[in-house]
């Protein structure tokens, strides 16, 4: 029991920082009917981003709890830059473009982050100097109904930060008017603008949206696996790309659904693997029984769970 | 000046293409007599080994900053200059004095001769050029094979993503499947390893059976092209992306699973593959089969895509939905456009780990996808010619381009990026050789008879 | 027995009734009309006849075969072709491949004799494309064969489509709005063309249309549906002092 609870709030943790980079996928795909190949890159920019805004603020003796706060919003605001101005660059020249075109580019844009990282930076990993008390990675057990239950309040932490910023998306794609422009454009992207809705600025609003939700979940994800390298976005954003999927690319409540989904998934297929009789389930299986279920639902329920097809007229 | 121009493309036009190739044999025996020498006597300290430009590029100062790299540029240029008057001498000038006096010849013998017969004494001679020019410097049998195995790695996806109009980006995936399938039954059969022990067979059936090996990794992968084509019926663009990207993944993570065989450390022993075979006839095997494998996939595409079966590929890529009420049997289609593709990429797969001689599954993953469909959008959709074309400067490139390390990739990527937005119809834009420049110009085929009523197919 | 039979076809779009209780009884050699208000539901019959939509409910029949379930190719096969409300031939192919490829069904040999350029290959291409040449040469349209489509002039891409559909050889041919887009000249010349090619091709025809010139001009008989329902039917002269389908057409105060 106590085991279960223990994966159960790994797996909402590990979900919620999918759920986050899903959601940048999924606003994007929204509004452009684009997969941004490059958003796992972003993800990776953002944690490195972080890094370095960490490594400024500690060495000038920042500590907790300003330094953590400020490395995630300025690295969420330096991300949502880059995101912002990838758009600008790559994506908007090719809005009249076959499909085919900006996917390539897409994924181009992702390849050349990934290197340009990987040239500029070297391809050891970094450690994220530490930014939390140590005594937040710390297990800490409680006791619940007889039960010895352990937990740590980073993980808490994670998820409390991550549910906070999911509302806050919620709000303002449901509350505000950029939010509702945001829904119309994924309608009709031609009709829009003729109704005097700034489509670009609301695009850049996308991406700003998305961006500095992947930068928030790379901050926290480098806080919790201290390691950062170039391919971050290339093992963790795949996988939320995944997530987004599953749940229905398009489809905000499919990018969060999907996330979880998608956290349970890999957390207990490893969990499992510690009873004797699946022990060949360890965590190089983690991430084929991910693709395996994309493969899956892809087939079965090509929209995924949330997601609406779009009929074409013969 | 423009006259000038014109009398230069004159003379270059009235020189075959037989002619051509006989003159580059030539020039690569000039090379064997003189070139060290030559090399030597100029500054080039001996013969260069790819026509000078990854020496000129090694010359750059890559660990000293921006600072370090632009001070050493005029030491590049400094080896520019005498590495082109190398080519010029040791290549330019023996290939056209000696084409142009082989013209007449050449043309007489191509019109009286059959056409087959022709068509072979081309493929005879352009190999013979390969083996001359590439067994020279140990490097450049390296970096042909490497181009062999790039054209089929492009002109068969190719026929999903230009032909078909699909996209797909896993090829590297059906790669995997076969070098791995290809390594094992080789290695375990001729070679003594840890994995498998003692060789099975002798070794004078390495030299039957392997093209024969080769064939069973294509048809593994062409198994393993089936789990995209299935999916293929009922999504197509963006989502049939996801589905090959993830079959991608899910090959290469099922290989590193597999202990047994190396799991992510890899599997070799093909160099000792090699070794056997050589040790029964010494000749490049596998320069051989990599030429051979270059024609027939180049040969089986064409004619599967000039068929009016074969058009069927271009109609689902126009129109699905009216292919299928054309009569087009689509899912059909689909499937065989899929298979036969995957098949040619098993089969680069098992050429390509037999050179190398190691194979890990990380070599597998989406970046070789993506260097295959930057291979694909560069050369042009729906052209052969363009995948040829582009397999040889990729390949190029980026063996040319090794000294700059990790930015060489930033450039590939780049390259992909300016393409999609500058000239999305990559080189050839869809055309192929013959579209500009005649088979009889060339001399493979022989001047058409005047007939009466149809014209004979051009096909 | 009727070259085409369709028995109370109903068909539904999520909640949407597209169609309801649709029956036709077609004999051979007839040629007839289908009109209605857009929306109506018209290409939505043609798409279930082809086999592009599975029927919610119904039947389907040619010549006492069931067509339900069958996958479009099949039914194109067994004798039924068509052209499209909006032009749908394959843009970036010539004129002529366009009719090639449309003889997919008709080809007897397989991948392996494509590859290797065998005796039956190449004696089937050779048919194929004479084929192909004759049926251009029939609608004086043979110089064109090696234009790419998307070139062409709108009116030649009509006659093309037609070309093409004939190419599958049809014993029915359903016409999607033929005329569209037509000043009444080109609409005469295309009603000869019509029923030349019923008599030439020996042919059953069931036309979309919503030019009455059309209607008027060619149709035996017609079938008015609205809503997916079927409000009238009958010769031209019956249809035309129909009010139901005048309310239609027009509204109520246009009576």
């Amino acid at each position: 029991m106590a085991f279960f609870f223990q994966q159960l709030l790994n797996a909402v943790q590990l979900g919620s920082i999918y759920a986050l980079i899903a959601l940048g996928y999924t606003l994007v795909y929204g509004v452009l009917l684009l997969i941004n190949f490059a958003h796992g890159d972003i993800f990776m920019a953002g944690a490195f981003i972080g890094y370095f805004v960490a490594t400024f603020l500690v060495g000038h003796g920042v500590g907790w709890p300003w330094g953590f706060i400020l490395t995630l919003l300025f690295s969420m605001a330096f991300t949502a830059m880059l995101g912002v101005g990838i758009e600008r660059v790559a994506y908007r020249p090719l809005r009249t473009a076959p499909r085919l075109s900006v996917v390539v580019t897409a994924l181009g844009v992702g390849l050349l982050l990934e290197h340009i990282t990987l040239g500029a930076l070297g391809a050891s990993r970094r450690n994220l100097p530490p930014l939390l008390p140590e005594t937040w990675k710390q297990p800490v057990e409680i006791s619940i109904l007889g039960e010895n239950l352990n937990f740590t309040w980073l993980k808490v932490l994670i998820i409390v930060i991550s549910l906070l910023l999911m509302i806050i998306l919620q709000i303002i794609v449901r509350r505000t008017k950029a939010g509702m422009a945001m829904r119309a454009i994924s309608y009709d992207k031609f009709a829009v603008p003729l109704m005097g809705v700034p489509v670009d600025r609301i695009i850049a609003l996308t991406f700003i949206l998305g961006s500095s939700l992947a930068a928030a979940a790379g901050v926290m994800y480098a806080v919790q696996y201290p390691v950062i390298e170039p391919y971050m976005g290339l093992l963790v954003g795949w996988q939320a790309f995944i997530a987004a999927v599953v749940g229905g690319i398009g489809d905000i409540r499919g990018a969060m659904v999907g996330g979880f989904i998608l956290g349970f998934v890999q957390i207990f297929v490893v969990a499992l693997g510690q009873f004797p009789a699946l022990s060949f389930l360890s965590s190089t299986y983690r991430d084929l029984v991910a693709y395996a279920l994309l493969l899956i639902i892809l087939v079965v329920r090509p929209t995924g769970i949330f997601g609406v097809a779009r009929r074409q007229k013969v | 000046m423009a006259q000038l121009l014109g009398r230069i493309k004159e003379f270059l036009g009235r020189i075959p293409l037989l002619a051509y190739l006989l003159g580059f044999l030539a020039a690569t025996g000039v090379e064997i007599v003189a070139g060290q020498a030559f090399g030597l006597l100029i500054g080039l300290g001996g013969v260069p080994a790819f026509f000078g430009v990854t020496a000129a590029l090694s010359r750059l100062n890559m660990d000293g900053g921006l600072g370090g790299l632009l001070l050493s540029i005029p030491s590049m240029l400094l080896y520019i200059v005498p590495a082109l008057v190398y080519d010029v001498v040791i290549y330019g000038l023996p290939t056209l004095l000696v084409g142009r006096v082989l013209a007449k010849p050449v043309r007489w013998f191509t019109s009286t001769l059959p056409e087959w017969l022709t068509g072979l004494v081309h493929m005879v001679t352009l190999f013979l050029s390969m083996w001359v020019w590439g067994g020279l410097v140990g490097y450049r049998l390296l970096v042909v094979m490497y181009i062999g195995v790039n054209i089929i790695m492009a002109s068969s996806l190719n026929l999903i993503n230009g032909y078909m109009g699909e996209f797909s980006c896993g090829h590297a995936g059906f790669m995997a499947v076969g070098a791995y399938v290809s390594s094992l039954l080789t290695v375990w059969l001729f070679t003594q390893d840890d994995v498998f022990g003692a060789p099975v067979l002798g070794a004078g059936w390495s030299i039957i059976l392997f093209p024969l090996i080769l064939i069973v990794g294509g048809i593994a992968a062409g198994i393993a092209g089936l789990l995209v084509a299935f999916p293929s019926f009922k999504t197509r663009g963006d989502y049939l992306a996801i589905v090959t990207i993830s079959v991608n993944f899910i090959i290469k993570s099922a290989i590193e699973n597999i202990e047994k065989i190396g799991g992510p450390r890899g599997f070799m022993g093909m160099k000792g593959v090699l070794r056997t075979m050589t040790s029964v006839i010494n000749v490049p095997w596998l320069l051989i089969w990599t030429f051979i494998g270059v024609l027939i996939t180049l040969v089986v595409i064409h004619n599967f895509v000039s068929s009016t079966k074969g058009k069927g590929v271009v109609a689902i890529r126009e129109d699905e939905i009216a292919a299928e009420l054309m009569s087009v049997n689509t899912r059909h289609t689909k499937v065989l456009a899929f298979t036969i593709s995957s098949f040619f990429a098993g089969v680069a797969g098992g050429l390509f780990a037999h050179v190398l001689g190691y194979i890990n599954p990380s070599t597998f993953t989406i970046f070789k996808s993506t260097e295959a469909l930057v291979m694909v959008y560069l050369g042009g959709m729906g052209s052969l010619t363009g995948s040829v074309l582009s397999a040889g400067i990729f390949t190029v490139a980026m063996e040319a381009l090794r000294p700059l390390e990790v930015w060489k990739k930033v450039l590939v990527w780049l390259m992909l990026i300016l393409l999609m937005m500058y000239r999305r119809e990559g080189i050839m834009g869809g055309k192929e050789l013959t579209d500009f420049i005649s088979l009889e110009r060339l001399g493979l085929r022989r001047p058409a008879k005047e007939v009466k009523g149809y014209a004979p197919a051009a096909d | 027995m009727p070259l085409l039979q369709i028995n109370h076809l109903t068909h539904f779009f999520g909640g949407l009734r597209a169609v309801y209780d649709f029956n036709l009884n077609l004999e051979k050699g007839e040629l007839i009309g289908l009109i209605g208000p857009n929306g109506a539901g018209k290409t939505t019959i043609f798409n279930l006849v082809t086999g592009a939509y599975r029927p919610s409910q119904g039947d389907i029949r040619l010549n006492g075969d069931s067509l339900v379930g069958l996958r479009p190719h099949q039914i194109t096969a067994k004798g039924i072709g068509r052209t499209f409300q909006t032009i749908r031939l394959w843009n970036n192919l010539s004129v002529l491949d366009n009719i090639r490829i449309a003889q997919f069904a008709q080809i007897r040999y397989g991948v392996v004799d494509s590859i290797l350029h065998t005796r039956r290959y190449r004696d089937e291409e050779k048919e194929i494309k004479k084929r192909s040449l004759e049926l251009l040469e029939v609608f004086e349209l043979r110089h064109l064969a090696d234009e790419i489509v998307a070139n062409l002039p709108y009116g030649q891409q009509r006659e093309v489509e037609i070309v093409r559909a004939l190419a599958t050889k049809p014993r029915l041919l359903l016409l999607d709005e033929p005329a569209a887009g037509m000043n009444p000249g080109e609409i005469d010349t295309l009603l000869k063309l019509i029923q030349w090619i019923r008599e030439e091709f020996d042919l059953t025809i069931w036309i979309i249309e919503h030019q009455m010139r059309v209607i008027m001009g060619i149709c035996e008989r017609i079938k008015v549906i609205d809503f997916g329902e079927t409000i009238a039917e009958g010769t031209p002269a019956e249809i035309q002092s129909n009010p139901r389908v005048l309310k239609a057409y027009l509204g109520e105060e246009g009576i």
